[in-house]
């Protein structure tokens, strides 16, 4: 049974592919048990390539074939089925579609004729692209109609890939602040992958760190501090105490 | 055209009439004879092969595209009926069924299906893995699906597939009146032949050309343009 106010259970005892190549069986994940409260924003952070997309991916009902078991939980979520945002390691709009219909696509019925969707996408700055086209945008403007999108369907668990990789470093920032924006406003349960510390210092209630092979969890950190009192110094003290508990 | 004029007036050759004699014949045609009558048939004949062929083609295609087991059964089929000759099929067709409507229309479709077939199959399978995971994530309809992510996506394959599908169509149905009709093009073709009169026969064969070029530029560009609308506001952006 799920406790109120948890998002997500998961439990996964293991997590394994078949290489195409040689038809060997390897083990990319192993041992995770995974929770996510109401309103939590938890960082999964690990090196590249440790299977932190592959988590996202089982969560996310994209791959179903894992030993293990997922629940997805609180009064909020409709028939067993979490309402879920994903903001995609790359921005991922149909390009056939204008920005408009890209959002209205994964929206509920009941949210079909909210502006709220439009609100959020004038807050991300990309109001004025509504009727474009994705190939007409840059990478960073798909980017923010990406994550306009994800909170576009008031999701009860936010899932996102490394959205700020690749980048620049001012649009990288930009994106950052406008997220933690939103988010203060909208709070979501969130979990965001990251191999970027900073960042995860920056965002997190929760730290869980992966590592080992297969990949299991290291060790998780509570950051008690609230997200908009984290200044630099504190940002900073943070990363020193993570350090030192390493 | 202008050599043609001057090369075919100055020869007086019967295989070579003139162009302004082709085109006086077809205006005879059209005004005092049975042109409209053989057109109709003949457009009447394509446009139910062409519809039949490519809703019976996109659906084999797709499925042996999306299943492996289904595409590894009926793989060897497709072959063959890839590479029977349209004559052979013909034929068969009119020997089993009789020198009847359904026999000739048949005839044409089998011809016409696998080659849609093998269009669509290559499609399905192009498709882009990265939408699906997206449709999963955000819990699409299968319904939101279909029209949204998958047609857009075989749109090209689509056009491709209609393209040579009336030009291939067309060509068929006038060998199947040629052997077995009495109305459309092929038959009048087949007449004409007879009496050895190359400028009716030639005029004949230009209305049904005329006809798939205004199909072509009233029909199937305009439904390209608006299908690849997205592509080219991205190449001028």
């Amino acid at each position: 049974m799920l406790a109120a106010g948890r998002v997500l259970r998961l439990q996964l005892d293991k997590k394994s592919f078949r290489s195409a190549e040689t038809q060997k069986v390897q083990t990319v994940l192993q041992n995770i048990v995974l929770e996510v409260q109401d309103q939590e924003f938890v960082c999964l952070f690990g090196p590249s390539g440790c299977g932190k997309t592959t988590l996202l991916n089982l969560i996310a009902g994209i791959d179903s074939e894992f030993e293990g078991k997922l629940t997805f939980g609180s009064p909020t979520i409709e028939d067993g089925q979490a309402r879920l945002g994903y903001v995609f390691q790359d921005p991922l709009l149909l390009p056939w579609m204008t920005v408009e219909s890209n959002i209205r696509l994964v929206l509920p019925k009941s949210q079909q004729s909210s502006d709220l969707p439009w609100r959020y996408l004038d807050q991300m700055g990309v109001g004025n692209v509504r009727k474009s086209f994705p190939g007409e945008l840059s990478l960073g403007m798909a980017r923010r109609v990406s994550l306009a999108r994800a909170f576009a369907v008031q999701p009860q668990l936010l899932l996102m890939d490394e959205p700020f990789v690749s980048l620049d470093q001012q649009n990288a920032e930009v994106l950052r602040e406008l997220m933690m924006e939103v988010w203060l406003e909208n709070r979501c349960a969130v979990l965001l992958v990251t191999h970027d510390l900073d960042e995860a210092i920056r965002f997190a209630d929760r730290i869980i760190f992966f590592g080992n092979d297969p990949t299991s969890i290291v060790r998780e950190s509570l950051i008690q501090t609230q997200q908009i009192e984290r200044n630099s110094l504190i940002r900073s003290e943070i990363r020193q105490q993570l350090v030192e508990q390493n | 055209m202008f050599l043609w004029e001057v090369l075919a007036q100055w020869q007086q050759s019967q295989v070579l009439p003139p162009p302004s004699n082709i085109l006086s014949s077809l205006i005879h045609e059209a005004s005092d004879g049975d042109l409209w009558k053989h057109l109709w048939a003949t457009l009447r004949r394509v446009v139910i092969c062409f519809f039949v062929a490519m809703t019976l083609g996109s659906l084999l295609g797709s499925w042996m595209g999306i299943s492996r087991r289904v595409n590894a059964w009926l793989d060897m089929w497709l072959i063959v009926l890839l590479n029977i000759p349209a004559l052979v099929t013909i034929v068969l067709c009119y020997l089993w069924l009789g020198l009847i409507e359904a026999a000739a229309l048949t005839a044409v479709i089998i011809n016409k299906v696998p080659n849609v077939a093998v269009i669509f199959r290559e499609g399905v399978r192009s498709f882009n893995s990265r939408y699906h995971d997206l449709s999963k994530a955000y819990r699409l309809s299968v319904w939101h699906q279909f029209w949204y992510v998958w047609v857009p996506q075989l749109v090209p394959y689509t056009m491709a597939a209609a393209r040579s599908g009336l030009s291939l169509i067309w060509k068929i149905v006038l060998v199947v009146e040629l052997l077995g009709r009495s109305e459309g093009i092929g038959f009048q073709i087949h007449f004409y032949f007879q009496l050895f009169d190359v400028a009716s026969l030639m005029a004949y064969s230009l209305s049904f050309i005329l006809v798939v070029q205004a199909l072509e530029w009233g029909v199937l560009q305009p439904l390209e343009r608006r299908a690849r609308r997205w592509q080219s506001s991205a190449t001028t952006a």
